[in-house]
């Protein structure tokens, strides 16, 4: 994989109040579904970046086109137009190969649900990108994960053995087994119970602050996004403006604002 | 990513143990094909080499007018180390047999003991002159037992008569194929035609090697000897024989191996469906893998690993299976009565290391396709839930080519058919088969459209749900239905082929021979309660008594018999229909006698001499053939010597043939049976044998689509189960769901093999047309009620398919339609 890194001049401008250079950044991005006259324009023309070290929450309403926005950013789909900036490489110029050890390497996934592959151990599923790489593991990184997260007695057990909060557990140690630039995670506490909920996003904070990672959380709920250093809010394929260490008050001052309706 | 792949395989063992079967089977055809032809190679080898193995030298000479090896056999016999000289004479002549006059095999029976390879049944050898032994099958038709007298009549010189004093069962290689055979001594062949010894054996003395008595023949052989005299030991001379034979093996390997191939082909569209369908459920966990960093190419070796490690497994196991099978018949036709020549068990070493290679990379390339698709999976699709398979609009394009290669096909095939070209009617066959294959979605949907109004009508609401289900994925239901549909065309090619083939036979035999049976005792007479038995026999319309005499022909008795109106009656055309002052005789006679057409032959009694006209008749009616007036002048009071016998149209020959030997034999009587039904029964023993090997053979492939079946159904049931709690919990039973289940798959089934049954009618009759050459003379067959039961078959086999994936949709609780992923 030929890393490109960017030249000074095409450089995006960091935000001004973080020192800390921009991990993800999209320019003019735009997505369509579909095409002519049934065409969706799920994200329209958005320039954004998200700083390195930091935990950032994107909201909206369903429609806002913060799902398909994280599935751009992340690589995982081609954008009509614009460009995406994932760990200092233009993923336009990537081919498929690349993306992918580009994924392997340097991205981490967390999703709602069905993270891990249930004919594998939860030890198995953690190392799943190591083993797909041929690697062998960072014996120290994994048990600091793995004591962080409190999975050292369910390492042997498949995912049908372990309830929603560990297997989210597990997911997020295998997001971070690599190290990654980013770790994207859609929606990760949706199908938990507030507790483990609490736990993950717990985990998640400290991962940003004790190990420098990179959080870019999509959510609906205004709870999730109070662990966020930041909020980028979207309504109708467009920024839609942003909040800086968000309460649960001004998140949902902030939803509510937009769509005259109340936040789901 | 290895030992990711062995877990996610070790997780799904279940399913792909059912696809296994498939290769399990394929494999196994192959396996045991190779273990049988090798086998009847070696056998024949055995068989044809025989005769010279069994000497230590053998001295030829290339056949001809003049080849005659009698002036070397005082050389011969006299070089030091001979311990025995057999010369070998072979000719044919015409002998009378009770049956009729036929040409017959004379071959040479050896002297020495260890030299003679037929096996004696009953009686002695021959020892003194004109003594002879013949092979059983003839004396079994001709009712003779040891003590008989046949005369024969040689093309030149006085006729013999030949005692037989012993039966013999010839080995498969020696028994020319429908001809009576007679073996007697060497010098009586040579003084009966005056054919020369073509052949020397000689055994050695002990303590001579093979070598050795070779190397002092070839020097005691002058070099006057008669042109191409060879001396080879026996070993090198059996080498040469084998390299000659042309060896119809090939032949029967060829036609073996193509069945396997069959099985083969079926079995890889079964393991490509299973594949295909495995995939399209596993689509969430190969999202993740992509989004987690497994690249395209990891995903594609992943998948073909997986196929390569069941298909190597499946591969094994049926190679051993095959072996075994195989093996098993080779033993079990060896220790039989039979004529087959399969003697020899041989199991090549190769031979299951070729199956399983075979069956490994048959597997491999079958899910090559469906591993291609796996690489396409999207990572994002990791991020939703897929809706259940809704198939896209069938291809345009591959329609529209598929009818035009079907059309092209057609066309061929019908132009083969008509101008009797078997290779373009084959050719024509491939094309439209592939044209059909391709349209394959718009046939079977369009099929499954006509059918529907019926099976709903039958079914109710399963009926609905499957015609729906069914209805919602044109490409997953073509390829489920295609290995069906093969299966299904190929026998009925073959049923429809034998049909119109053994009606045109018939008609062949009709026109050529005009008495369907005849039963006829020369020596003695047929008594009223033969007649009243025969008339009696179920399949019999007609009987005729016919009286006959003896009379003198060229100083030579022969049986003629009085055609009165009753037996013209019966029999067909002019050919057995004599005209007052006529004689009809038949070929061999005529042959014998050296008359033909219009000359005059003169029938002689003691008391009265008649001139006739001759008229050739037709073989099967053994005696002369005069009026009934005729014969009251050479003998006033003529004895009842045939019955002749007209049987229905539709009669089952081989059925009437039996009851009327049995008859005959209840009875008492030593009448001989004549006429077509008697050759049709001949002939049709062996096409029926034929008919079922390779209808056997068809079964397994019809069974491996089966196979697929079931494993489609299997995948559809998990992959419905949301959909069927659903169903259940808004109120379909358990019952009604099973019968969905099965509905479908009955459907699918009734779907493919009426378009098989179409297909195949078509195809059979083009080949019948093409191969027999008989133009207008053909008569087209279809055998419309065993296609109709192919049909059933194949429903009932689908039937069978869906027990099992009915059972565990059933098994389904409502509750699981709530239930999140």
């Amino acid at each position: 994989m030929r890393d490109r890194t960017a030249p000074a001049s095409a450089r995006i401008p960091d935000r001004p109040h973080s020192a800390s250079p921009a991990a993800v950044a999209a320019v003019d991005l735009t997505k369509d579904y579909g095409c002519g006259p049934t065409a969706v324009r799920a994200v329209d023309q958005i320039t954004v970046s998200f700083a390195a070290g930091q935990f950032t929450a994107i909201m909206g309403p369903s429609g806002s086109g913060k799902s398909t926005l994280m599935h751009c950013l992340a690589g995982l789909e081609a954008p009509t137009s614009g460009t995406v900036w994932l760990a200092d490489t233009d993923t336009g110029e990537l081919t498929d190969t690349q993306l992918t050890l580009l994924r392997r390497e340097r991205v981490g996934f967390l999703f709602q649900s069905f993270n891990l592959l249930p004919a594998l151990t939860a030890e198995q599923n953690i190392l799943l990108p190591l083993t797909l790489a041929g690697r062998a593991a960072d014996r120290g990184w994994f048990d600091r994960l793995v004591s962080a997260l409190e999975l050292h007695t369910r390492l042997a057990h498949r995912p049908g053995e372990l309830s929603g909060g560990q297997q989210q557990r597990v997911a997020a140690a295998r997001a971070l087994i690599t190290r990654p630039a980013v770790v994207f995670a859609d929606e990760p506490t949706g199908a938990l119970d507030s507790r483990s909920g609490a736990e993950l996003l717990t985990f998640l904070r400290s991962s940003v602050r004790d190990l420098a990672q990179t959080i870019i959380m999509v959510t609906h709920d205004a709870v999730a996004a109070t662990y966020a250093d930041r909020v980028v809010l979207l309504a109708d394929g467009r920024l839609a403006g942003s909040i800086e260490h968000p309460t649960t008050e001004r998140v949902r001052d902030a939803v509510r604002l937009d769509t005259g309706a109340p936040a789901c | 990513m290895l030992t990711t792949t062995l877990s996610l395989l070790r997780a799904h063992v279940g399913r792909l143990l059912a696809a296994s079967l498939a290769i399990v089977i394929g494999v196994a055809f192959v396996a045991a094909t190779i273990v049988v032809t090798a086998s009847l190679r070696s056998s024949l080898e055995v068989a044809v080499a025989a005769q010279a193995r069994s000497a230590d030298v053998v001295v030829t000479v290339v056949g001809g007018e003049d080849a005659d090896l009698t002036s070397q056999l005082s050389r011969v016999r006299a070089v030091d180390g001979v311990r025995a000289v057999a010369p070998m004479r072979a000719d044919y002549a015409d002998v009378d047999w009770p049956s009729g006059t036929s040409l017959t095999h004379l071959q040479t029976l050896p002297d020495s003991p260890e030299l003679r390879l037929p096996r004696l049944i009953s009686g002695v050898w021959p020892t003194a002159t004109d003594e002879v032994a013949i092979d059983r099958t003839t004396a079994a038709r001709s009712r003779l037992e040891p003590g008989a007298s046949v005369t024969l009549r040689p093309d030149s010189g006085a006729p013999v008569a030949l005692t037989v004093v012993g039966l013999v069962e010839l080995p498969s290689t020696l028994e020319a194929e429908g001809q009576p055979t007679v073996l007697a001594a060497a010098g009586d062949i040579g003084a009966w035609t005056g054919i020369g010894a073509t052949e020397l054996l000689v055994l050695a003395d002990p303590g001579t090697t093979p070598e050795q008595l070779r190397d002092r023949i070839a020097a005691a052989v002058p070099a006057d000897s008669p042109a191409g005299l060879t001396v080879r030991t026996g070993a090198q001379q059996a080498q040469q024989e084998l390299t000659d034979f042309s060896g119809g093996t090939d032949v029967l390997a060829g036609v073996l191996f193509a069945f396997a191939a069959i099985a083969l082909f079926v079995a890889a569209m079964v393991i490509a469906n299973t594949f295909r369908v495995m995939i399209a459920q596993r689509a969430r966990q190969l999202a993740l893998l992509r989004c987690v960093g497994a690249t395209r190419r990891q995903v594609f070796a992943s998948v073909l690993f997986e196929a390569a490690l069941f298909g190597g497994v499946g591969s094994v196991v049926g190679a051993a299976l095959g072996i075994g099978v195989g093996a098993l018949a080779v033993t079990v036709a060896a220790g039989s009565d039979t004529d087959l020549p399969l003697t020899e068990l041989t199991v090549p070493l190769v031979g299951p290391l070729a199956a399983v290679a075979v069956g490994v990379l048959t597997t491999l390339v079958a899910a090559a396709v469906p591993a291609r698709s796996a690489t396409r999976v999207r990572p994002v699709a990791a991020l939703r839930t897929p809706a259940a398979t809704v198939g896209g609009v069938v291809g345009k394009g591959r329609a529209a080519a598929g009818a035009m290669l079907g059309l092209l096909g057609f066309a061929a095939c019908a132009f083969g058919a008509s101008s009797a070209s078997y290779p373009i009617t084959v050719l024509g066959g491939l094309i439209s088969a592939v044209g059909v294959l391709l349209a394959s979605r718009v046939l079977v949907t369009a099929m499954l459209r006509v059918l529907r109004r019926p099976v709903i009508a039958v079914a109710g609401a399963p009926g609905r749900l499957a015609d729906a289900n069914l209805a919602r994925d044109p490409r997953r239901v073509a390829t489920t239905s295609t290995a069906l549909m093969v299966g299904v065309t190929l026998i009925a090619t073959l049923l429809v082929g034998m049909a119109s083939t053994q009606a045109t036979l018939a008609n062949q035999l009709d026109a050529s021979y005009p008495v369907d049976a005849e039963v006829v005792d020369t020596a003695g007479r047929v008594d009223d309660r033969l007649l009243t038995e025969l008339a009696e026999i179920p399949g019999i319309t007609r009987t005729a008594t016919l009286s006959g005499s003896t009379v003198t022909v060229a100083g030579q008795p022969r049986p003629v018999l009085g055609v009165d109106d009753a037996a013209v009656q019966i029999s067909r055309g002019t050919a057995s229909d004599p005209m007052s002052g006529e004689v009809i005789v038949p070929p061999a006679v005529a042959r014998n006698n050296r008359v033909s057409y219009g000359d005059t032959l003169q029938l002689s009694t003691p008391a009265v001499t008649l001139d006739l006209r001759v008229r050739l008749g037709t073989a099967e009616v053994a005696s002369l053939l005069i009026t009934r007036a005729d014969l009251l002048r050479l003998d006033p009071a003529p004895a009842p010597k045939a019955v002749w016998l007209e049987a229905a149209p539709q009669a089952d020959a081989a059925g009437v043939v039996e009851d009327i030997r049995e008859t005959i034999d209840t009875v008492g009587s030593s009448a001989i049976l004549n006429g077509t039904l008697r050759l049709r029964d001949a002939y049709e023993q062996v096409l029926g044998v034929a008919t079922l090997v390779a209808l056997g053979l068809l079964t397994v492939s019809v069974a491996i689509a089966g196979i697929g079946i079931a494993n489609t159904l299997t995948l559809s049931v998990i992959e419905r189960t949301k959909e069927s709690a659903l169903l259940r919990a808004l109120g379909l039973t358990r019952a009604q769901l099973r019968a969905t289940l099965v509905w479908e798959a009955v459907q699918l089934a009734m779907a493919a093999s009426l378009i098989g049954i179409a297909l195949g009618t078509g195809y059979g009759l083009a080949g019948t047309y093409s191969l027999l050459s008989l133009g207008p003379q053909t008569v087209p067959a279809v055998p419309i009620g065993q296609l109709l039961a192919l049909v059933v078959v194949a429903m009932a086999v689908a039937a069978l398919a869906a027990l099992l994936p009915a059972r565990r949709a059933a098994r389904i609780a409502p509750a699981a339609a709530l239930a999140q992923e």
